[in-house]
């Protein structure tokens, strides 16, 4: 049905004439009430068609607006606005080099409009720029967590490299004790015979055939007087790094301590308060953690092959980035007559002056 | 007459003249669209110009399936908004034109007072200048919808190919911008009466 048919006119008291809709504002307004309807369940006002739009008042009222849309007429052009249209484009042209058979960028160009039979939808625009948006963003908030990351594990690490020589500092303590109450000597029990240093857990370059006490807890098994006398000059607590296993999985293990100590079975007995060139204590020895290790320079393991805390002949800690220490530059994780990596737990050093911290 | 898409092919063959022929014969239609699109005398004349730039740069790229005119106006459309969102960013964009803008220039050019019909089109001037006004005042969404609709007699289909809406969002912002034009037209009315 056409909306404005006669007899609605002649309802609505509209006479053909001059109070009458033209036939362009019939046309619009026949397809705008064609389009809408009025909201669910609410009558139409007396005297307005069915469907008209809400909120018009009445017939009158749309065709009031309808004659004051009618008063806007086509404008004319500024004047000179096709010369300088196709002087800019010429401008464009000149610059960008293009020319009508191939224009520039105009796939890309285009494509931020609509209508080509390739052209993406307002919607799929609008996803993709939300999309564009959310990558952004996880690519920015990866990037602070990385950092953040790596800011909090740095930190992290130098306060568990600070524990660490906390730690050393109460050993240090400790050993001052026990030298002080043994005649200067650091603490180590008495070896059996043909007694090797490596723990049992460590795999060895060739068979082990001692069956000796030590054998079950290495090297570190000298550190006992510390722990079982009655004096108890150190903890358990404290001979395990805050990088490695809690205090309580080490309690008992000698082969769990996170540090290795000097060998104490060979033929040079050392003593605590002497020169402070003598390493007695740092780091558990990379060489024997059972993991491929880059060479014989290899820092412990305890700060992620960072470095490693020692605690020298006088009570001093140090933190160094190599096991190369002092003037000489002894490797404290090595006999200085053993070539490679490769130990059989009965390796003597060959001097006093070559440390070895064994496991 | 050729047709606007005829004209296109030739000047994608090279016939540089049925550009400039294209431009001619839009230039009033597309001047007026984004005049009342943005509001803005001189900024209309600008993005006119950036209009065709890009018709010139994308004919290639044109779907010929497709009429040229409604693509002609997709792309004024999508210039006039970009246009209207970095002027509300700028927060220098005036909608109403007051008196004294060089927006408003057209309405108060002096009638020839010489002529018989000098104060009726002085009147017919001044109400063409407040239906300009409360147009202007719509939301975006509507005057674009209803410029479209009963200026340039797009269908509702066209419509929602150059604005990229679907059908249904075409005719129910139609209906809002019918209904709310009628209420600022009514309004003003009131107000212009109350005045006198």
């Amino acid at each position: 049905m056409n909306p404005i048919d006669d007899k609605s006119r002649q309802a609505s008291g509209h006479e053909p004439g001059a109070g009458a809709l033209s036939p362009r504002q019939e046309d619009f307004l026949n397809s705008l009430l064609e389009s809408g309807g009025s909201p669910p369940g609410q009558a139409p006002a007396p005297g307005l068609p069915a469907g008209c739009p809400p909120d018009i008042d009445g017939q009158d009222g749309l065709a009031r607006a309808l004659t004051a849309l009618s008063r806007l007429n086509l404008e004319e052009a500024p004047s000179g606005l096709l010369a300088r249209t196709m002087a800019r484009i010429r401008r464009e042209q000149a610059g960008t080099g293009a020319s009508a058979a191939e224009p520039a960028n105009s796939q890309t160009r285009y494509a931020d409009y609509p209508m080509t039979a390739a052209r993406p939808s307002k919607r799929w625009l609008a996803w993709n720029g939300r999309k564009m948006d959310i990558v952004t963003m996880v690519v920015a908030a990866s990037l602070v967590l990385v950092v953040l990351i790596a800011v909090i594990g740095k930190q992290r690490q130098r306060a568990a490299r600070t524990l660490c020589a906390s730690n050393l500092t109460s050993i240090a303590a400790g050993i001052s004790e026990y030298a002080a109450a043994n005649a200067g000597f650091l603490p180590s029990i008495a070896p059996a015979e043909n007694a090797d240093w490596l723990p049992a857990s460590v795999a060895a370059g060739n068979s082990i055939s001692s069956t000796a006490s030590l054998r079950r807890d290495g090297n570190a098994a000298n550190l006992a007087p510390l722990l079982n006398s009655k004096a108890r000059f150190v903890s358990w607590k404290e001979l395990v790094c805050p990088t490695c296993a809690t205090a309580a999985d080490a309690r008992g293990h000698f082969r769990r301590i996170s540090y290795s100590y000097i060998d104490e079975l060979g033929k040079w007995n050392h003593h605590f308060n002497g020169s402070g060139k003598v390493v007695i204590l740092a780091d558990a020895n990379p060489l024997f953690a059972g993991r491929p290790v880059a060479g014989v320079t290899a820092n412990s393991f305890n700060h992620r092959g960072a470095g490693e805390n020692i605690l020298c002949d006088d009570g001093a800690v140090r933190w160094v980035t190599t096991p190369l220490v002092g003037p000489r530059q002894d490797n404290i994780y090595t006999i200085q007559t053993v070539a490679g990596i490769r130990y059989t737990g009965y390796e003597q050093p060959v001097s006093a002056r070559d440390i070895f911290l064994a496991p | 007459m050729a047709e606007d898409e005829e004209l296109l092919a030739r000047f994608i063959r090279g016939d540089e003249a049925a550009f400039t022929e294209l431009v001619s014969r839009h230039q009033r239609e597309l001047f007026t669209f984004l005049r009342r699109f943005v509001n803005d005398a001189s900024a209309a004349d600008d993005l006119f110009q950036e209009t065709f730039v890009q018709v010139y740069r994308s004919a290639q790229s044109f779907d010929k399936s497709r009429r040229f005119r409604p693509w002609m106006y997709a792309i004024a459309a999508n210039k006039a908004r970009d246009f209207l969102r970095a002027a509300a960013r700028r927060r220098t964009q005036s909608l109403d034109s007051p008196f004294g803008s060089p927006n408003s220039q057209q309405s108060l050019d002096p009638p020839e007072l010489n002529q018989p019909s000098a104060v009726q089109i002085l009147v017919e001037q001044d109400e063409a200048r407040r239906v300009r006004q409360v147009l202007s005042g719509l939301p975006d969404i509507y005057r674009e919808v209803l410029t479209l609709s009963y200026f340039h007699r797009f269908a509702y289909k066209e419509i929602s190919e150059i604005l990229g809406i679907p059908l249904g969002t075409v005719k129910s912002r139609l209906n809002t911008a019918m209904a709310t034009f009628s209420r600022a037209w009514k309004a003003a009315q009131n107000a212009s009466d109350s005045r006198r």
